[in-house]
């Protein structure tokens, strides 16, 4: 019972890390916070199911554009909306009541494209389950577990590594000195914001052939994500989806060994006195402190 | 940048408390704010009348039109609309035309105070077709009641008809009705323990306790009862504890998307018994399940279709033709249903009165006994005020309902007995 447990935390954990994972990155590059990741998610898998299964393309093709479609929504988003809020020098705390905004017009918006009933993603993979010992899991979790780890790894070295990443950050600690430095802010933070909508659609093709397609799809995963990532460390990439696993292999051993009735209000207490004790996070990312 | 970074600390404690809050309680959406809709469904002559004498028959209706389960109250909507042109086709009640006004109660109960003060103070509706979310009913058809507006529940829950409202009645299922027959089936099917998977809303555990009850006095063994939050998509945790309990049957008492989801992902960790339900499966859930689907069993009064090919009962047929004709596809829940039958109810009641005094319709319908509605025939003469009083079992096989004896009978059955024996 517990290997299973186990295995069934770190599923719906890497789901939350990939959210988190967009949280992060948007943090990290502009120090602002986001509240539409969950509900990319559901525009993601809205827009994968129909181009998957609407349209008849190959899998890999209607990822691509998914991903491609939501990375300009979130590009949009951060120059139609965020940019132009920040121009106005408006409190911070606009920023995020925007950013709740825009995560209801897309909740409500896919209610009027996509319609109110509960969409079928056909399976990935002609194989339905893997075998983890005595264990079943269904293809499309375990391949969710493989992409996020791999996002994880390949955002921390793009941000770290690489001139854009470095250039994001730059933007995001001194703007000022950032322009003078020859950066264009406005496309790096544009870019974040498209980067972390990418992912949070790339999260929705995963497990809409999962749980279903349906417009709040994401609103709870979005949460948890978030929390995910303050519990990682805010900003933090390894944070982001260590923050995740252990909010999924809470949550589900709560569940498991303890009460399904209470178990988010538990894992929540666990997540509340984890703040308390350790504000910067599990990788210790100064992100609350400077 | 201190000063952002506090407040989105202030915030996340914020929105991380509230989370907690949305697991404890029952709220099932979280769409935009209420939002009305008047939809003048007299047309032609009937409309023309109206608008001379300016005298209008309104009904109201709250639903859930926004959230995870707004297919309910869309579904809802497209019925109400449907039933009402009838009317207007035929005079209206009593001659006099009828108005539609309808407000989004978010699956919400504050929300649907809000909208039913609305409907009782601004419209000053004749009746009303109350939500589907029997939460949001138990909290505002007092107020119908005490306003002597005549009601109709479209939630599955018994609590709220318990209350001696006399103006609000039901022309669909009560839970504690199939209860027993669910139970029957059960027994039927040799099963001697069951597990139990709910929502924390109160139909949901209105709906469990009754099945546990009857479980217990019919001599079926509840072995382990699992819940799960609104909004939830994985229920690894229950399922794993429900596979350990050794079970070997599960009922669920869950609403709108839960339904495929969790069927899926309790037959994908290695379940193989019956799972029972409380209602007819939505198809958009059994579409989501596919072939997980099979050997779902429930008691109902009718079934829900993807295609009109499957349906086979000739009044809920009609219905089904006339509905996607004018909306484009068959409605995937039995809300639809509901809300039909309740006005068919009203209907007959405001005919049989011979006026549309809220007291006389109210017992008009009292003596309804042989109304024949998409559920077949309602009867409201023992004064329950409930309608529906007989229901059929059925179980999903192979893709398709079925009526259970006749699975029962068939070597399908046999081979599914001796598979189960040889496991």
């Amino acid at each position: 019972m517990f290997w299973q447990l186990l295995i069934s935390g770190l599923v719906i954990g890497s789901v939350y890390g990939l959210i988190a994972l967009g949280y992060s990155l948007i943090y990290k590059a502009s120090g602002l916070m986001t509240f539409a990741q969950g509900d990319l998610l559901t525009l993601g898998a809205f827009l994968g199911v129909t181009l998957y299964s609407g349209l008849n393309l190959p899998f890999a093709v209607s990822l691509v554009l998914a991903v491609l479609l939501a990375f300009f929504l979130g590009m949009g988003v951060e120059k139609f909306i965020i940019r132009r809020l920040l121009d106005k020098k408006v409190m911070a705390i606009y920023i995020v009541l925007a950013t709740i905004a825009v995560s209801y017009i897309i909740q409500n918006g896919t209610m009027l494209g996509f319609g109110t009933k509960t969409l079928y993603f056909p399976a990935i993979f002609p194989f339905k389950t893997i075998k983890i010992g005595s264990i079943s899991v269904q293809t499309e979790s375990v391949v969710c577990i493989i992409v996020a780890v791999l996002c994880m790894l390949v955002l921390h070295f793009f941000m770290s590594k690489t001139k854009l990443g470095t250039a994001m950050r730059a933007a995001s600690m001194d703007r000022l000195a950032a322009e003078a430095r020859g950066i264009d802010v406005s496309l790096t933070t544009g870019i974040t914001w498209g980067l972390a909508a990418g992912l949070a659609a790339l999260g929705g093709m995963l497990i809409g052939p999962v749980f279903g397609v349906y417009t709040t799809l994401g609103s709870t995963i979005g949460k948890k994500g978030s929390a995910a990532a303050v519990t990682g460390g805010y900003g933090n990439m390894y944070g982001a989806m260590v923050g995740g696993l252990l909010l999924g292999i809470v949550e589900t051993m709560v569940a498991g060994l303890w009460t399904s009735e209470l178990k988010d209000m538990i894992s929540y207490i666990i997540l509340l006195v984890f703040l308390f004790l350790k504000p910067t996070g599990l990788f210790n990312e100064r992100a609350i402190q400077d | 940048m201190k000063k952002l970074k506090r407040m989105a600390a202030m915030l996340m404690a914020a929105c991380m408390m509230a989370g907690m809050l949305a697991g404890c309680g029952s709220d099932t959406s979280e769409s935009a704010g209420t939002q009305a809709q008047t939809t003048a469904a007299a047309e032609g002559d009937s409309q023309e009348a109206a608008s001379e004498s300016g005298e209008t028959y309104k009904i109201g209706m709250y639903q859930v039109m926004s959230g995870a389960n707004a297919i309910y109250g869309e579904e809802a909507l497209n019925a109400l609309n449907m039933a009402v042109e009838k009317m207007n086709a035929e005079g209206g009640l009593n001659g006099v035309p009828v108005e539609v006004v309808v407000y989004d109660d978010q699956g919400s109960p504050e929300e649907a105070v809000k909208a039913v003060t609305k409907l009782i103070d601004v419209d000053q509706v004749d009746a009303c077709i109350s939500s589907c979310i029997s939460s949001c009913i138990l909290a505002t058809a007092g107020a119908l009641n005490d306003a002597e507006i005549i009601t109709f529940g479209t939630g599955l829950s018994p609590t709220y008809m318990e209350q001696g409202w006399e103006y609000v009645f039901r022309a669909c299922v009560n839970s504690d009705y199939t209860a027993p027959q669910t139970v029957d089936l059960a027994k039927k099917l040799d099963i001697q323990t069951v597990a139990i998977f709910r929502g924390q809303d109160e139909s949901a555990i209105a709906t469990a306790d009754t099945f546990s009850e009857e479980c217990e006095a019919q001599g079926i063994q509840v072995v382990t009862e699992e819940a799960y939050n609104d909004g939830d998509s994985d229920f690894s945790g229950q399922i794993t504890k429900i596979m350990n309990s050794g079970a070997d049957a599960v009922f669920m008492s869950t609403v709108g998307a839960t339904y495929g989801m969790f069927i899926k992902q309790l037959r994908q960790y290695g379940f193989e018994g019956i799972i029972l339900n409380k209602e007819a499966l939505p198809t958009d859930a059994v579409e989501v399940a596919a072939d997980a689907a099979d050997y779902v069993a429930f008691a109902a009064p009718y079934l829900t279709y993807a295609s009109l090919d499957e349906c086979d009962d000739e009044s809920i047929r009609s219905f089904l033709e006339e509905y996607q004709e004018e909306f484009g596809a068959l409605p995937a829940t039995d809300c639809a249903f509901r809300v039909y039958d309740s006005l068919l109810v009203l209907w007959e009641g405001a005919k049989r009165a011979g006026s549309n005094d809220a007291s006389a319709v109210k017992d008009a319908i009292n003596q309804i006994s042989d109304l024949q509605g998409l559920c077949g025939t309602l009867d409201f003469t023992d004064g329950s005020r409930e309608g529906i009083h007989s229901f059929k079992q059925f179980i999903r096989v192979n893709g398709a309902n079925m009526l259970l004896d006749d699975w029962m009978a068939s070597d399908a059955y046999q081979e599914w007995k001796q598979n189960r024996n040889t496991d």
